[in-house]
């Protein structure tokens, strides 16, 4: 039996909800292991400042692998 | 008890171990990253050093690995009976 669930009549894009965008990462300078411990990603971009308010110190600390 | 020594070396297996974590999904999604794969060849070497170093002197760290008579991995203290805030 043919049942229409609607995926033929529905616009490709501009009907659409909401589209994901994630940027590709590329890792540029990590964390010590400490401090990447203490700020629950090992890089730096990740860190949101909005959401880490009072815990910059670390942050501005960072330190590259060599 | 636990003594500095022990669990600042507890500290830095849980710091590598975290790095492992990191390097390694990293790698899941940028397998030819030269850089990010040597951070890891790097922190596993670490990993297997600090393990070692960890087990000779306290005995086993998980269930996993081998202790001496008696079975060492009963001894204290449990991860919620240290303090590791004031280390």
């Amino acid at each position: 039996m043919d049942r229409d669930y609607g995926e033929n009549n529905r616009p490709c894009c501009p009907g659409s909800l909401a589209r994901a965008c994630v940027p590709f990462q590329t890792m540029n300078q990590v964390f010590s292991p400490r401090e990447a411990l203490k700020a629950g990603t090992l890089f730096p971009e990740l860190v949101n400042s909005k959401f880490n308010t009072g815990v910059s110190d670390w942050e501005r600390s960072w330190k590259y692998d060599g | 008890m636990m003594d500095r020594a022990q669990i600042e070396l507890l500290m830095e297996i849980m710091e590598v171990s975290f790095v492992l974590d990191e390097t390694a999904l990293y790698l899941d999604t940028h397998p030819d990253d030269e850089r990010a794969l040597r951070l890891h060849n790097n922190a596993s070497q670490r990993y297997q050093e600090l393990k070692e170093m960890y087990q000779a002197r306290y005995g086993p760290l998980t269930n996993r690995d081998m202790s001496r008579l008696p079975w060492g991995y009963i001894d204290g203290p449990w991860p919620w009976e240290v303090d590791f805030n004031n280390f």
